[in-house]
């Protein structure tokens, strides 16, 4: 102890006086919500990599048609069933063009004398499957984008106003919501679709329409916990309209919810898209999704399985992604889970 | 609790009355008949069918007739099928779908629960990454992708199974497998969090101070109160098993409700379209409904809170 006492001799220490103009100031930088959720996410690994294989995949639906030289659309019956064959890949002996014709294995661009190159073969008609893989992802990814939008501006609305105004308001609208929750969505999908033409526009519509729902309960709730906080009493105290009070309080804080939920209802709309498809009830021939293309491919998987193959892969992955960069903003944003 | 199951049941018919009500009028709303394929009539025999058949009423007479009908579960009789009553065409084909759905369930179910278990238990090791790649798997891949895939490994490339035949239990078995994968992910994900979160309590800290062996808590405390939730999910898995079986019993070719649904709408089978859509929301109507008065029942904790949510 004396030794220690010894060691602090009067001239270590200094008097400083408290400047109560500080007080107040903070020292780290402050961070916006956005800033900090990304500080959060890009913690998480598996929604880094979603992330970077989503970016991909939409950029090789935009640009990937333009890649080969051949059109989606563009029917050659004497290339028709061609296997995979990438340049430079044949030397290793794998998308060499090597294929079943009968039940022996040959060189169909050898027996066919084809020049050309098809990265992912061919289908029956002879339609390049590479250019049509990311014409039809664009599609499905389109489909997708639209209908989520849909959902949740149906349903940002109905729920905000169910939960905002309240009352009886609130009482009829969710009462509409309970019976319309019974109503199994798939049926109302496949009866929808039946009675209008199947096409890009009644996918969406079918899909939004009963999409909105989920949507609207969840927005309704976080509106209703909201609403009687101080800061929105305080501004109402202050003189502030509802829509300001709606503009500015209430949506930036169930923002974060509504994105979360998006980034789930975008994977479910790109499987009803497909789904539909699979059954026959999606697009027509030559429009190509990623559903209509495992169609045509599990037709012939017995003899062209990459025809199954890779529109299978990419949806697959898609799901994969959507679901994992859903998790990570989950956890970025969710207040509940702060550190 | 009374009250709020009459309420329940009131909402549930009120559902039902939309659905019946939407499905008629988009039925008469559609292009095409289904009796325009069926060979070509003469003047005099289209007539006499669509005396036959009803069709020559007013809509408003079909409409009240077909709902009173409907009320004594009478779905009609075919358009295809020789004049089959849609309600035993339905019972028919329900045997093939309940051995798919019961069997994707339970096998689902058990190996989800396990799986959700050993991720727990093991948390942030290598088994508790490969559980939750696993659910995570199960959740994003559509189930006729992976219906598709296991057909094409076992089905056409090793031939351990027939290619679209029904021949007794064994053609059961993939399709089986493509449904279960939906209900492993989602009961593998939701034990998970459970169990993780009984694991904190302060009873378990209790039974370990106590000396009760891992096996035990595991099991006797924690998987017991971890199981109650799991429940509530049974509802949207019924709804994806039922969703799974219209393109899985496709795939397989079973000759099931789902396949009946599909081939109807090709060929618009009005009446079996009708029949079955009623069929397959009442079906899910009704579990959702029992899910929810179950959790009241069994967890005392939601009837004392009032069924908050």
């Amino acid at each position: 102890m004396s030794d220690s006492t010894k060691q602090y001799t009067k001239e270590r220490f200094e008097q400083i006086t408290i400047d109560r103009d500080q007080a107040e100031v903070i020292e780290k930088p402050s961070l916006s919500f956005w800033q900090d959720a990304w500080f959060r996410i890009r913690k998480n690994k598996a929604a880094i990599v979603s992330l970077f294989i989503l970016v991909f995949i939409i950029f090789m639906a935009f640009a990937g048609p333009f890649m080969v030289e051949h059109d989606p659309d563009e029917v050659n019956v004497t290339h028709a069933n061609l296997p995979p064959k990438v340049p430079g890949f044949e030397k290793l002996g794998i998308l060499d063009g090597e294929g079943k014709l009968g039940s022996k294995v040959v060189n169909l661009y050898e027996v066919k004398k084809i020049d050309e190159y098809y990265w992912f073969g061919t289908d029956s008609l002879g339609r390049d499957l590479f250019s049509r893989l990311w014409k039809g992802t664009q599609i499905s990814l389109l489909i997708a984008f639209v209908a989520a939008v849909i959902d949740v501006f149906i349903g940002v609305i109905y729920g905000g106003i169910s939960g905002y105004y309240g009352g009886r308001v609130d009482d009829i609208m969710q009462r509409i919501v309970e019976v319309l929750i019974g109503i199994p969505s798939l049926v109302i999908v496949i009866l929808m679709i039946m009675i209008m033409e199947a096409g890009i526009i009644s996918i969406i519509l079918a899909i939004a329409l009963t999409g909105w729902i989920g949507m609207s309960r969840i927005v309704r709730g976080q509106v209703l916990q909201y609403k009687n906080q101080e800061f929105v009493l305080a501004s109402r105290t202050l003189g502030a309209s509802n829509s300001r009070i709606i503009k500015k309080h209430l949506l930036p804080n169930i923002m974060s919810i509504v994105i979360i939920n998006m980034m789930f209802t975008i994977p479910t709309a790109i499987f009803f898209e497909a789904f539909l498809s699979f059954i026959g009830m999606g697009l027509q021939s030559p429009a190509a999704s990623l559903g209509t293309l495992i169609n045509d491919g599990y037709k012939f998987i017995e003899y062209q399985p990459h025809m199954l193959f890779f529109p299978a892969f990419i949806l697959s992955i898609l799901m994969i992604a959507f679901n994992l960069i859903g998790d990570g903003l989950r956890d970025a944003l969710d207040p509940k889970m702060k550190d | 609790m009374a009250k709020y199951i009459v309420k329940r049941i009131a909402y549930m018919f009120m559902s039902l009355f939309i659905i019946a009500t939407a499905t008629f009028f988009l039925m008469k709303m559609l292009p095409g008949s289904p009796l325009q394929s069926a060979a070509k009539l003469s003047p005099e025999q289209r007539a006499v069918v669509y005396e036959k058949y009803g069709l020559n009423d007013p809509l408003p007479t079909q409409y009240v007739k077909y709902m009173g009908n409907l009320l004594q579960g009478d779905f009609g009789t075919s358009f295809q099928f020789k004049n089959a009553d849609v309600m035993t065409l339905i019972l028919k084909k329900l045997e093939y779908s309940m051995i798919l759905g019961t069997q994707a369930l339970i096998v689902g179910t058990i190996i989800g629960i396990v799986l959700g278990m050993i991720a727990a238990l093991k948390q942030n090791t290598i088994w508790d990454y490969g559980s939750t790649i696993i659910a995570i798997l199960g959740i994003s891949i559509p189930s006729f992708v992976f219906a598709v895939l296991l057909q094409y490994v076992f089905a056409v490339n090793l031939e351990w199974f027939d290619v679209g035949l029904w021949k007794g239990w064994k053609s059961s078995v993939l399709p089986s497998i493509a449904l279960a994968i939906g209900p492993v992910a989602i009961a593998a994900r939701f034990i998970r969090t459970e169990m993780i979160e009984v694991l904190s309590s302060d009873y378990i800290l209790l039974a370990k101070a106590k000396g009760a062996n891992g096996f035990e808590i595991a099991f006797k405390h924690a998987l017991r109160n971890a199981l109650i939730p799991l429940i509530t999910v049974l509802g949207p898995v019924a709804a994806g098993l039922l969703t799974g079986s219209l393109v899985v019993e496709q795939i397989f070719a079973i000759p099931g409700i789902g396949e009946q649904f599909v081939k109807s709408i090709s060929s618009n089978d009005f009446s079996v379209i009708m029949g079955t859509t009623i069929f397959f929301s009442v079906f899910l109507i009704v579990i959702i409904l029992i899910v929810d008065i179950l959790y009241g029942v069994i967890d005392p904790r939601i009837r004392l809170s009032g069924g908050d949510k």
